[in-house]
């Protein structure tokens, strides 16, 4: 008996995760001229990891890519604006601060403002730092608007996250996708034949196998096709996460809490119709299996989301680390993936520097946690070593290429982790503390007043939500 | 010195660009904190008296002063400068402008040049430079200022000078004797040092006079008195990719309407510069004196000039590289004492701006930190060590082969870092970018393609682009050109903007 003819396409997608279905996405508004295929992989042990996602603007430019809209992400996928993250106990339970996007203060003099918030700290009329984010005051308060055009109005100076129901993206996209002509294989796929640092063709179900120019790895942590080889594992300790959701018709949609203690962390946030808790608990003598694949693009095949790099999930780094991949990818499409070297090294190369940083941002919060509690620090990489130093001895922000959290939300976690710096800026020196103090506490009223007129997200949302009805009518998915 | 270990006196030596940008630097950013600064310089020495074009960098310099544009290029006889002309690099006869601005606009994740690639390729677009304001402005002679509005074709370029630099130092000088720089004149003849810190103490002129300090700023340029005589930081030599190592300086008379656009020459064994300000117009021939002979390239020179010279061609030699060490201890190296890299993209104005700004971020307010010395030694690393890639692209990216010269650059091994940018150009199109780095992609964008490194692959989306974008696309080069059709000539902007008194021009 012969082996049926390899099913034959351009590109296939293993997998049935979130990255399957938005990398299937990508390719077919991408190149529309190609076949895309999505075969699941039998060791996929729950293609949806993460309940709740978290975009970051980065993904702006790419959802327009993919034909995705905030509207479809609030409507279809029970999306909410998140303008800040108040994280507590990490640094002794008192410990409180809020991380969030734009501008904290306003710089005077050629010095950022959180030089001047250290004066403020020091002359004792310092109310916290997020007092000064117009981002940190909407998110206390539940408010939204999107940023204000115009770059003088006090009203541009931040910017937001959007919470997603995983699944619910996970299928609005296998939606578009399924729409936009890829093909869903039924037949699980069983295997891989490499050689010559390529793949040959896919094992699948029932003695077939698939024939394909490209393939997408996006089997989560099985890691299907590219398995274990150059994974590289990072110190982190190991998690189990349980979680818990309840429905809400209100509540704060603005605003994420993480609270830790010493060996476990919590993160509550709100979708538009539940509230979903997250409870990540230490386990000290697990296996941790977080890292990363060195190669993630090799040869025909890139690894993308978790089959690529697994990292703790306190800044939910699986999306933005899956933007920033298909960002990349899409940058870098190879027009023939026989010839694509230099598009697999400049994605590698820059792919690794994004789980880096990523890697960096969670190990910020693991050193101050151990310096409080008198534990020796993780490993440090040497960029965040020279981060850590040069924060603390003058409040200097380093910044690297490529990095994903932006410098005030960096700032917001060293000054809110106890990372204070020994001196400030001499360009904060020249002016009198009292009009420091003056000056920015006018400011933090002018944030108070602007957030007081503007409208709760609930009513924000809903008005969102009748336009968009209005817009694709009643069977619109 | 340092009382209650406060540092109270900066001691600036030498009075050239370097000098007097670091001293108006100071006296408005730091001084406020109750500190002395004094600059010392000789009239003897002199400065090296060159540098006449800038980056757009500049004008955030001069703002962060406070300074009066207007007044400040009327008194430097400065022009508006959009760009630099590239002529006869790729080969002889080519040439295009290498602009401060964009092509064009990216497309759904697109990039431009991808686009303007495909369309090339259909014989509907000819130079890419149709597609930036900036060029085209600078090849009709015509000059407006950058909208703010971002929606705005005119909001997508920015603009630099071509000053005299000499003035430049003596308006930055006025500026911060008044706001208390002392400047005392006077030829440093040694340095004492304290022994068990081996800081810097004082520096002793040629009158005897001891100069004490707490920070020195190392400002002598070649020389490098302080930083390299006497703190031993080693000269890292560039020339093995930057070969040229001379150049003849001199100016001429303006023959025609002046230009927003400074211009680079290639020639036999280097290339020549142009800067035209408002009453006279700077040249100058860099050589490899391997290549060449002083005698031939004066030659070149002033048998080339556009109107009558000013003075005879004066002669400088340097060679290209940078200190090991930019800061060490109690000295901090600023200028030419810190390193070179030829005049090419007129970067070390930049690079001067670049080391003052690091240099406030990490001021000393007491003894110094090894850690801010660490910090400002390693960004102008970063910088010098991009501005050298960018700079050895312009020799490298080549297919000339009719001198020595040519053959030796066109051929010698280049930096890895600069190899990997080139080949992911031209092998797909991408621009490797880095955060700090000075020049971001049109530069690069601008040199390869000007230097004819069209990429083997493009975009592979391009191709599936509408007729709709396309035309679009193909249509914006109309609209620029309309658009700079509407400006008046970069000549009546300046007469009537910032007229400098010993103005001579044509138009
Ligand atoms: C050929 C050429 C062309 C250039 N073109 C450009 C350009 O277009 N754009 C650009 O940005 N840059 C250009 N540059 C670089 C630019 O000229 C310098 O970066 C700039 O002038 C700064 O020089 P400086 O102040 O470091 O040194 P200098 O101008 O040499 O000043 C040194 C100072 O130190 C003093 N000094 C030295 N020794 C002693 C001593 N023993 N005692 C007392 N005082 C002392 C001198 O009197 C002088 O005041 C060019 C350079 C060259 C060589």
């Amino acid at each position: 008996m012969s082996m049926p003819e390899p099913l034959r396409a351009n590109i296939l997608v293993a997998g049935d995760s979130l990255a399957a279905w938005m990398g299937a996405l990508a390719f077919s508004r991408w190149r529309p001229e190609l076949a895309v295929a999505v075969a699941p992989y039998h060791g996929e042990d729950s293609p949806i990891a993460d309940p709740v996602v978290i975009a970051r603007p980065e993904f702006r430019k790419l959802m327009a890519q993919l034909g995705l809209t905030e509207a479809d992400l609030v409507s279809e996928c029970d999306g909410t604006f998140l303008l800040a993250t108040r994280h507590a106990g990490w640094t002794g339970e008192a410990a409180v601060f809020h991380q969030a996007l734009g501008t904290f203060g306003a710089p005077a003099n050629g010095a950022a403002f959180h030089h001047y918030y250290q004066q403020m700290r020091a002359a004792g009329q310092a109310p916290s730092y997020g007092t000064f984010s117009l981002a940190t005051s909407m998110a206390l308060a539940g408010k939204f608007i999107h940023p204000a055009a115009n770059p003088r109005a006090l009203e541009s100076a931040f910017d937001y996250r959007i919470a997603i129901d995983a699944a619910k993206l996970r299928d609005l996209a296998k939606h578009r996708a399924l729409a936009a002509g890829v093909t869903q294989f039924s037949t699980k796929v069983m295997g891989t034949a490499w050689s010559d640092g390529r793949i040959r063709h896919l094992l699948l179900d029932g003695e077939q196998s698939a024939e394909v120019d490209f393939y997408l790895d996006c089997t989560g942590t099985a890691r299907g096709l590219t398995g274990a080889a150059g994974w590289t594992g990072i110190q982190a300790l190991p998690y189990r996460r349980e979680t818990g959701s309840v429905e809400t018709g209100d509540g704060n949609l603005s605003l994420a809490t993480v609270t830790a203690s010493p060996d476990r962390w919590t993160r509550e946030l709100a979708l538009r119709t539940r509230r979903v808790t997250e409870t990540f608990s230490c386990l000290e003598d697990g296996l941790a299996h977080f890292g990363y694949l060195a190669v993630p693009w090799r040869g025909n095949c890139v690894a993308l989301g978790r089959a690529a790099c697994d990292l703790p999930a306190l800044h939910a780094p699986a999306f933005s680390l899956l933007t920033r991949e298909l960002g990349l990818l899409g940058a870098l499409l190879p027009a023939d993936p026989a010839t694509a070297r230099v598009e697999a090294r400049e994605y590698n190369r820059r792919a690794l520097t994004a789980f880096g940083h990523m890697r960096d941002a969670q190990a910020l919060f693991e050193a101050a946690s151990a310096r409080t509690q008198g534990k020796p620090s993780p490993d440090l990489s040497d960029n965040l070593a020279r981060k850590i130093e040069q924060f603390t001895s003058r409040g200097r922000l380093v910044m690297y290429d490529d990095e994903i959290l932006s410098d005030s939300e960096w700032i917001a976690c060293l000054l809110g982790l106890g990372f204070t710096p020994e001196c400030v800026s001499p360009l904060a020196m020249a002016a009198s503390v009292d009009a420091v103090c003056d000056n920015y506490l006018r400011f933090a009223k002018r944030i108070r007043q602007a957030v007081e007129r503007m409208p709760d997200q609930q009513t924000y949302i809903q008005h969102m939500l009748a336009e968009y009805a209005k817009e694709t009518g009643p069977d619109a998915v | 010195m340092m009382k209650d270990g406060r540092l109270k006196r900066i001691i600036i030596a030498g009075g050239g660009t370097a000098g007097w940008m670091t001293a108006a630097g100071l006296s408005r950013l730091i001084r406020p904190l109750g500190l002395d600064i004094i600059l010392v310089e000789s009239k003897q020495i002199g400065t090296v008296g060159v540098g006449e074009a800038t980056l757009p960098h500049m004008r955030f310099f001069n703002q962060s002063l406070g300074l009066d544009e207007r007044e400040l290029m009327a008194f430097t006889h400065a022009t508006f400068k959009l760009g630099i002309e590239f002529r006869d690099w790729g080969r002889i006869g080519d040439a295009y402008i290498h602009p401060f601005g964009d092509y064009g606009e990216d497309h759904d994740g697109i990039a431009f040049h991808h686009i303007w690639q495909h369309l090339h390729a259909q014989g509907r677009a000819r130079r890419i430079d149709d597609w930036s304001v900036p060029v085209v402005m600078s090849e009709r002679g015509r000059f407006a200022f950058p909208a703010a509005d971002t929606d705005d074709l005119l909001s997508t370029y920015s603009y630099a000078y071509q000053l005299d630099a000499g003035r430049y130092a003596q308006f930055l000088r006025r500026f911060s004797e008044a706001r208390g720089v002392s400047r005392i004149e006077g030829r440093i003849v040694d340095v004492g040092r304290t022994g068990e810190t081996g800081d810097i103490a004082h520096l002793k002129l040629e009158s005897g006079a001891l100069l004490e300090g707490d920070l020195f700023i190392d400002c002598t340029g070649f020389r490098a008195l302080l930083i390299g005589e006497q703190m031993g930081a080693q000269f890292l030599d560039w020339s093995n990719v930057l070969p040229c190592d001379r150049a003849f300086a001199v100016a001429c008379e303006s023959v025609e309407p002046s230009v927003a656009y400074t211009r680079a020459t290639a020639r036999t064994a280097g290339w020549q510069w142009r800067i035209p300000l408002q009453h006279r117009i700077g040249n100058g021939h860099v050589f490899c004196s391997h290549f060449m002979s002083d005698d031939e390239a004066a030659g070149i020179l002033m048998g080339s000039l556009e109107g009558a010279p000013r003075g005879e061609p004066r002669l400088l030699k340097f060679k290209a590289g940078q200190r090991d060490r930019q800061w060490i201890r109690n000295c901090v190296a600023v200028g030419l004492s810190s390193g070179f890299l030829e005049p090419l993209e007129s970067t070390s104005i930049y690079l001067i701006q670049a080391a003052i700004t690091a240099l406030v971020d990490g001021f000393p307010t007491g003894a110094v930190d090894a850690r801010d010395v660490e910090e400002f030694n390693r960004v102008m690393d970063l910088e010098y060590e991009r501005v050298r890639d960018f700079l050895v692209l312009h020799y490298h990216a080549t297919e000339r082969e009719d001198s020595e010269f040519w053959n030796h650059v066109r051929t010698m091994p280049i930096p890895d870092s600069l190899a990997y940018k080139m080949e992911l150009f031209r092998e797909r199109g991408v621009v490797a970018t880095y955060k700090d780095g000075l020049f971001l992609h049109p530069s690069w964008i601008a040199v390869y393609l000007g230097q004819r490194m069209m990429p083997r692959r493009i975009d592979p989306r391009v191709a599936g682009l509408g007729e709709d974008v396309l035309a679009r696309f193909a249509g914006m080069k109309g609209d620029i050109s309309s658009c700079v059709d509407a400006q008046q000539s970069h000549d009546q902007v300046i007469a009537g903007y910032c007229p400098s008194p010993e103005r001579s021009l044509s138009g």
